[in-house]
């Protein structure tokens, strides 16, 4: 039986008085691709962070591969891209050398980040700074730097939150070629659509516990909700009125 | 590719050491304030310090007593009279354009000045010369070499702070930056090991470094005429424990910071009081005596002392070893306590 691509084990994360992630169980089959959705301060990104290796759990295990992130990080690494929300990549570096510099991370050279450039399409921004590029392009250069090491398994958190409709329609076709060539795909997002568009599976994620989950029809019926917005806007209506 | 090793491992760290040179040179802000700014802060001081001029100092007298005072201390070239009175007195003693007042007492002159000062004491020396005309007059001769000057007191001390400096803002700061923009948990997530990750911001503080010290020693040996009178190796040496006892206080300074202001103040509250105690800029021997132990132990201090007596003393290594010793203690501690604290997110 294959490993799940990722696994979290009852996990749970705390900070101080405030738990974040409060017994978590999640797993996504090897080419899964699966939005984690819920209001602010839901617990997404520690749960993603978890995943990606950053924090460890108070609680539970997180496993990559069926590989426990405790005991076996190094292995880990080089099957995980991870596209952090908000990181701000180099200024001062161009396009071309920050790719480069993230391929080395991966033990590839120059024509893996020619491949990147040409794949999400800044091959004529090559040797403009990073600093200098438009939000869009930003967020496609940091997918690119995700994507350096050809993992089988990324993880995107808001990765088109603050881009233009253009670029998020850029951002889409590149995580669906990615989908297409059997990446596993986790993606944290705000957008309903992003989710309906990329992702075979919706969890719902409310006050650091999973709500429900399933594919989007599923999850409609259950909830009685005429779309994923009206779903996402009762659970976000829930915590205002808490 | 799991792991990352052999050849694709020192690839990885020498890019990673390149993009962090390449930013910091690529800023002019930073070039200035690392290349340009210690040099010009030298030139200044030593401008003010090394004028050419010899020694006048200026005494303020009563209108009154103004010929009465001038019969007994003619204006000469260390002396020099100024009538003056009321506020203006002190006005002009505030603004520091004169050394002392000197009274007319009970047919007595009275010289009125601070003489715990430096400035001071040399008033008082130098009015008790103007005044005993009958002693015979002191010949003045150049010195023979330009050691024991303030530009060789000056330097060394420049010298230490920049590496300070250079290692706060370059490595502590720097790492602190690489947190705030979430690169460090980017570089984390990745295969290439954390050490490294450490390493490529020490790698890169070690090109710079050089460049930034050669440049402030060589214009202190073209302009001011400064030489390191023991052993260049020794001399070196010291810089490098220097830079070692600093890069560990800014890697444990960089160990927990996740706000900007905090970065600053962290920094801040780092570089600013040595600088001001640890004797760059005048002797630290000069603060209280109870404070000796403390200001003396300061790796700044420590750094300074060292390469003053190598460059102006010409102190050996047996004589400089303590000091080295101290510089690599402070290192090693706050580098192992800043490893086991430190925070990649």
């Amino acid at each position: 039986m294959t490993a799940p691509a990722l696994q979290a084990r009852g996990v749970v994360k705390r900070y101080g008085p405030l738990v974040a992630v409060a017994g978590v169980d999640l797993s996504i089959a090897p080419g899964e691709s699966v939005a984690l959705l819920g209001p602010n301060g839901a617990g997404k990104t520690t749960l993603v962070e978890m995943l990606e290796g950053l924090v460890s759990p108070d609680e539970g295990a997180v496993l990559v591969d069926g590989l426990d992130w405790r005991t076996e990080a190094s292995s880990i690494r080089g099957r995980l891209g991870t596209c952090l929300q908000d990181a701000k990549l180099p200024e001062r570096l161009k396009v071309r050398e920050t790719l480069e510099l993230f391929c080395s991370f991966h033990g590839k050279g120059k024509e893996r980040s020619d491949e990147l450039l040409a794949l999400v399409e800044l091959d004529s921004h090559r040797d403009h700074l990073c600093g200098k590029l438009s939000g869009g392009q930003r967020q496609r250069l940091a997918l690119a730097c995700a994507i350096a090491g050809a993992p089988r398994i990324l993880v995107l958190d808001e990765p088109t939150t603050g881009v233009d409709p253009a670029a998020r329609r850029q951002i889409w076709e590149i995580l669906g070629h990615l989908r297409t060539a059997g990446t596993t795909l986790l993606l944290t997002t705000h957008f309903m659509d992003e989710a309906v568009v990329l992702c075979d599976r919706v969890v719902l994620l409310e006050a650091g516990r999973i709500l429900d989950e399933g594919t989007v029809p599923e999850l409609l019926e259950r909830g009685g909700a005429a779309s994923l917005d009206d779903l996402f806007l009762r659970l976000a209506g829930r915590r205002i009125a808490e | 590719m799991n792991r990352l090793r052999g050849t694709a491992r020192v690839r990885a760290l020498f890019l990673l050491s390149r993009a962090h040179v390449l930013e910091f040179v690529r800023e002019p802000g930073v070039v200035f304030w690392a290349f340009g700014f210690p040099i010009l802060l030298s030139w200044a001081l030593g401008l003010a310090f090394l004028s050419p001029h010899p020694v006048r100092a200026v005494f303020l007298v009563e209108p009154s007593d103004s010929a009465a005072v001038r019969a007994r201390l003619p204006d000469s070239a260390l002396v020099s009279l100024r009538a003056a009175k009321g506020t203006e007195v002190l006005r002009l003693l505030r603004r520091g354009e004169a050394s002392g007042q000197i009274l007319l007492k009970d047919g007595s002159l009275v010289l009125r000045a601070d003489t715990t000062s430096q400035e001071g004491a040399t008033a008082r020396i130098l009015v008790e010369r103007a005044t005993l005309a009958a002693a015979p007059p002191v010949r003045l001769e150049p010195p023979a070499a330009t050691a024991g000057g303030y530009a060789d007191f000056l330097f060394p001390g420049m010298l230490a702070l920049g590496l300070l400096n250079g290692c706060a803002w370059g490595i502590g700061f720097g790492l602190m930056d690489l947190r705030l923009r979430k690169l460090l948990r980017l570089f984390a997530a990745t295969p290439l090991p954390r050490l490294d990750i450490l390493l490529s911001v020490a790698f890169a503080r070690a090109v710079t470094l050089p460049v930034e010290s050669l440049l402030l020693w060589g214009f202190g040996a073209l302009v001011f005429g400064v030489s390191i009178h023991g052993s260049v190796a020794t001399f070196l040496l010291c810089a490098a424990s220097s830079v070692a006892a600093f890069a560990g206080i800014a890697f444990l300074a960089a160990s927990r910071a996740e706000q900007s202001q905090a970065a600053y103040g962290i920094i801040n509250a780092l570089t600013i009081p040595m600088t001001i105690c640890s004797g760059v800029f005048f002797a630290w021997t000069r603060f209280p005596h109870w404070l000796h132990p403390v200001v003396g132990a300061l790796p700044l201090t420590l750094a300074v002392d060292a390469l003053r007596a190598v460059s102006s003393e010409g102190a050996g290594l047996v004589q400089v070893l303590p000091r080295i010793a101290g510089l690599w203690a402070w290192g090693l501690v706050c580098g192992a306590l800043g490893l086991r604290w430190f925070r990649w997110r």
